[in-house]
């Protein structure tokens, strides 16, 4: 009697946690599922490669108008407006943001509004195509179209006009081209700062330190803390002390990449000092005896043997080191600033990937669209590189098992 | 340079050669030594400039009085009070909140992952949560102001509660949980993977059933390695900043214990409405930083006491 | 085999556990969509923060001047959110909210948009002052120009543009109220009185900021003007009112945030102490009360009904109702 209702029990438990342990993998599903759901519309080659803000093109038509009486494709449906006169379509559209714009929808091959003079260098001219916005147009019978107002009443204005004064239409801009760059600056910078040092002081509290020593302790003590701060207060270390030395040694004036880029490698500093440390932890002693007893200085066995052995710890390092400074934010907003730029200068300030998520979140109306679509590339990167961290570390221990 | 030298020279003396090894373990502790200070900076830098808002003629204006930040129920009154002590009430709760419902979960699956499954899939889960551990925070941050708010929003309206849009003390305690989970369960799994088998040989042996080891023998001798991982994932928690902030909402007074009104932990302060970058209202947050470095001491300090203490009973 | 068992299992759990998250979204969805206005719920009161302009314009046009800078004495539990954008996304999302917009920002956004003491936000009751809730959108410029020849001229001729029948048919197409005359001339008309524009000014920054709820004007505005002023690279920090004076003329003047032209979304306070000509008027904007759009109880609200509201002395749908 008493042993069923144990064996219920145990059942029951068993249940339990099974279901329990569920909630990661759960979790994990979820959130990928959400990110793609929300971003994989927007994905696309061009969104990485174009810029965030906007080109804006400035012509007028000043020629004699032909009489050419232009079709309407039929292919475009009711939602698009034909100016038979011009050869021209708008219709209404949703930018990233969610906010609507006027579209040229479609121009006709033959459409005079094909290739107009540029209004402000004299000689060169704009190309109009399908996909810019129509922002404003003042006709020489002095009617203006203003994009709030519709493509309706765009289409009947261009109909009643023979002439252009001003018309300026603008690229769709939200592209996130100059927030890869400022993330791989980023990633080149705070590597090339933290890596030499955080090897050099792995190898010394390894290889080079006097054993019991109480400093060589306390330096120990001091480089573990560092793991536990918070990124935010690396933000504010930022923001207090590599801000200022940079506006003094640069012609930064402010948040910058550089200042950016010294607080990430504070932030990676502990990553790669531990995980170099593993790695020269689990070299075998035989490897620097061999080379000592051969006459080599402790120097020479260090930066040849002993170093050799532990690169792929150090690339491990290195591999943990841009997922983090790829997923990093709060530190950035601080010792950066939030800022989207799209001519990236090393003195100036600009975004990383994930802080352009923070950026276009808290700012004006949330775009969830965007922040997922750049979410999954933040997510595809972290992870891909966990895994090689994790491939290398399973090969690791596994010739460390067979040697 | 000198190392081309020896190397050409292979008949050094061994005094020589000891030379080198020194001038080179000088060297080395240059890095060494600056990787330890930026923990000293980071207390010195940051005390100073957190420091300054409360002393006189800083800012032109008075200076804000210490006590009323300290004990302050209001983050801002103009022209220039500010209070704290609602926020690091709200912070605490927030964050005992999500452990109490993260540390189970975690226990229970490095449970599953060490003890309770066949290898293949041990693998997979603790592969699964390690990939979860390496989730950014501004990506948990999108996901629960898109998901996680909708699921508090959801819960509120079966209970037939307001909540302001689902930005709420919940929706911040669900994504912390989700946030220290992974940290929890991982240093669990080590916990458990670390007991003695023969610990629990002996209990089967005995006649106790497997759920009965598992809770009595493994999980209470794995308690202090448990305990570690807890300890870490309340740290993170504490200090976890972008997610939060885009949750949490921007309470301006409390503390409230309402769980799906708006809430402001210390993190949030330090990122809403951040768009000065100098003035008082800048080199506040610099203070607010400074009680959240003495808060994770604090309770780093006083959980790994409570640990000692828990040590010492079995 | 029975490792492809495992994997499939796996897999199977996995999808199962998607199915149901999926499930739950739509769930609540449905249960947001159907749910009517219960009247015994509580007014959630959205605010925005202290320096805003929007806020100012707000309490001062209801009456109840002293929460324009206070949030004490305001309501218990009232929600503040630093920007249009926020205020209008937590409104959509809280079916028991009530904030208040720039009309700028109203369309598009599905909220319900309240008439103030009977009378409709709209452009001409905006210009005739019929409709009280409405505030000047001023511009600021700096006063000591020292070392900034290139960037001074570049900004009289922005001033300028305002001013024309092309700068004023960019204010309105964001909503931004002007009076069109018949005297306003065309900027081709003018261009010849900034020879500025007619140089390459590729490498000049002109820095914009001030106001957040004159961002969208201004950054409309600063983006065609650089084609038309030699392409200097316009650059928008909008921070609030506060900042358009204290940056160009105040303690920020001089310092790493300093910028060449400020904006404000309200009168110049006496504190702000500018300099003769150094300011003029772009346009007038009016400050909506806006409800979730689902939200149909309401169509009017006047100022009392507001004070009571925010001060606290309503506070559920019914006591508004009456």
């Amino acid at each position: 009697m008493k042993h069923s209702k144990r064996r219920r029990l145990d059942f029951l438990f068993q249940g339990v946690i099974t279901i329990t342990s569920m909630i990661g993998l759960f979790l994990l599903i979820a959130i990928f599922a959400y990110v793609f759901k929300q971003g994989s519309g927007l994905l696309s080659w061009d969104l990485l490669t174009s810029d965030y803000y906007a080109t804006t093109y400035d012509t007028y038509y000043s020629d004699q108008l032909g009489d050419e009486v232009f079709e309407k494709p039929s292919h475009l449906d009711e939602s698009v407006y034909f100016s038979s006169k011009w050869g021209i379509g708008f219709s209404t559209a949703l930018d990233n943001e969610g906010k609507s714009y006027m579209l040229i929808a479609y121009i006709d091959s033959n459409s005079p509004l094909r290739i107009l003079p540029d209004k402000n260098n004299e000689g060169e001219v704009v190309e109009i195509t399908e996909n810019q916005a129509l922002l404003k147009v003042i006709f020489t019978n002095y009617t203006i179209i203003m994009s709030s107002e519709g493509p309706e009443n765009a289409a009947n204005l261009f109909d009643a006009a023979d002439g252009i004064i001003d018309m300026i239409t603008t690229t769709s801009g939200k592209g996130i081209r100059g927030s890869i760059i400022t993330t791989l600056y980023l990633i080149i910078l705070t590597l090339i700062i933290a890596l030499p040092i955080g090897v050099l002081s792995a190898i010394y509290l390894r290889e080079f330190a006097p054993k019991k020593s109480k400093i060589v302790e306390i330096l120990r003590r001091l480089i573990e803390m560092l793991t536990g701060v918070p990124s935010i207060i690396f933000g504010l270390l930022g923001a207090a002390v590599f801000i200022p030395f940079t506006s003094t040694f640069t012609a930064a004036d402010g948040g910058n990449l550089i200042s950016g880029a010294l607080t990430l490698a504070v932030i990676v500093l502990p990553v790669i000092i531990t995980s170099t440390d593993e790695a020269l932890k689990v070299i075998p002693d035989d490897f620097r005896q061999a080379s000592l007893a051969l006459g080599a200085t402790k120097t020479q066995t260090t930066f040849k043997v002993v170093l050799k052995s532990a690169i792929p710890g150090i690339l491990s390092a290195v591999l943990l080191s841009v997922g983090r400074i790829i997923g990093e934010s709060a530190a950035l907003i601080y010792a950066i600033g939030t800022a989207i730029k799209d001519q990236i200068i090393l003195t100036e300030r600009s975004t990383s990937l994930a802080v352009h998520i923070w950026s276009i979140m808290a700012g004006e109306t949330p775009n969830f669209e965007l922040a997922s679509a750049i979410s999954i590339i933040i997510l595809a990167v972290v992870l891909v590189l966990n895994l090689i961290v994790k491939f290398i570390a399973n090969k690791l221990s596994y010739e460390s098992r067979t040697s | 340079m000198t190392k081309i030298e020896f190397n050409k020279d292979t008949k050094f003396s061994m005094k020589h050669n000891k030379k080198t090894d020194r001038i080179m373990q000088n060297i080395l502790l240059i890095p060494t030594v600056l990787s330890a200070s930026f923990v000293l900076m980071i207390l010195i830098f940051i005390s100073q400039r957190g420091v300054a808002p409360f002393l006189p003629s800083e800012y032109g204006n008075e200076s804000v009085n210490f006590l009323r930040f300290i004990t302050g129920v209001t983050w801002y009154q103009p022209p220039n009070s500010y209070g704290i002590f609602f926020i690091v009430v709200n912070t605490v709760f927030v964050v005992a909140l999500s452990s109490l419902i993260a540390v189970p979960i975690s226990v229970f699956t490095a449970l599953y992952i060490a003890k309770m499954t066949p290898k293949p899939i041990s693998k997979f889960f603790q592969t699964i949560i390690e990939l979860l551990a390496s989730v950014p925070s501004i990506v948990f941050g999108v996901f629960g102001l898109g998901v996680i708010t909708k699921v508090v929003l959801w819960i509120a309206s079966i209970f037939g509660l307001q909540t302001a849009g689902g930005i709420s003390t919940l929706a911040t305690v669900f994504v912390l949980a989700m946030m220290i989970l992974p940290t929890i369960t991982l240093l669990s799994i080590t916990a458990i993977n670390s007991v003695n088998l023969d610990l629990e040989k002996n209990s089967l042996a005995l006649g106790a059933s497997k759920m009965q080891t598992y809770f009595k023998v493994t999980l209470v001798s794995a308690k202090s390695g448990i305990f570690a991982g807890i300890i870490l994932g309340i740290g993170r928690a504490l200090g976890e900043a972008t997610a939060v902030s885009m949750v949490a909402g921007n309470a301006g007074s409390g503390p409230s214990f309402d769980l799906f009104s708006t809430t402001r932990t210390l993190t949030s302060t330090m990122l809403l409405g951040l768009k000065e970058t100098t003035g008082l209202d800048y080199d506040i947050r610099f203070s607010v930083g400074m009680v959240l470095i003495l808060l994770i001491i604090l309770t780093n300090l006083g959980l790994n006491y409570l640990k000692k203490k828990v040590g010492r009973f079995s | 085999m029975k490792k492809i068992l495992l994997t499939l299992s796996i897999i199977i759990v996995a999808i199962a556990l998607v199915g149901c998250s999926t499930t739950s979204e739509t769930t609540s969805a449905t249960t947001q969509t159907t749910t009517s206005i219960d009247q015994t719920m509580e007014v959630t009161v959205y605010t925005r923060d202290t320096t805003s302009g929007t806020r100012e314009a707000f309490f001062s046009g209801i009456g109840f001047s002293a929460a324009s800078g206070d949030n004490t004495v305001l309501v218990d539990g009232y929600v503040e959110v630093d920007g249009n954008g926020s205020m209008i996304s937590s409104i959509t999302n809280d079916l028991y909210g009530i904030g208040y917009i720039s009309l700028a920002s109203l369309t598009d956004t599905g909220l319900n948009g309240l008439q103030f003491e009977g009378v409709v936000a709209s452009k001409d009751n905006v210009l005739n002052g019929t409709y009280g809730l409405q505030r000047p959108f001023n511009y600021i410029v700096r006063e000591d120009w020292t070392g900034m020849d290139t960037e001074s001229q570049i900004i009289e001729a922005f001033i300028a543009y305002m001013n024309t029948v092309d700068g004023k048919a960019t204010i309105s197409n964001k909503h931004g109220i002007v009076e069109t005359t018949v005297s306003d001339s065309l900027w081709d008309n003018i261009k010849s009185n900034y020879s500025v524009c007619t140089e390459d000014n590729s490498s000049v920054t002109i820095y914009f900021g001030g106001s957040t709820s004159v961002e969208s004007v201004a950054k409309a505005l600063s983006a065609e003007f650089t084609t038309k002023c030699g392409n200097f690279i316009p650059e928008h920090n909008h921070t609030g009112s506060g900042d358009g004076f204290t940056r160009t003329q105040g303690s920020e003047a001089d310092g790493a945030n300093k910028i060449h032209i400020g904006f404000a979304s309200r009168d110049f306070k006496e504190s702000e102490a500018y300099a003769e000509g150094t300011t003029g008027l772009i346009c007038l904007d009016a400050v909506v009360v806006v409800l979730n759009g689902e939200n149909s109880i309401l169509s009017n609200i006047t100022s009392e009904e507001l004070r009571k509201i925010y001060s606290g002395e309503f506070t559920t749908w019914a006591d508004l109702l009456g």
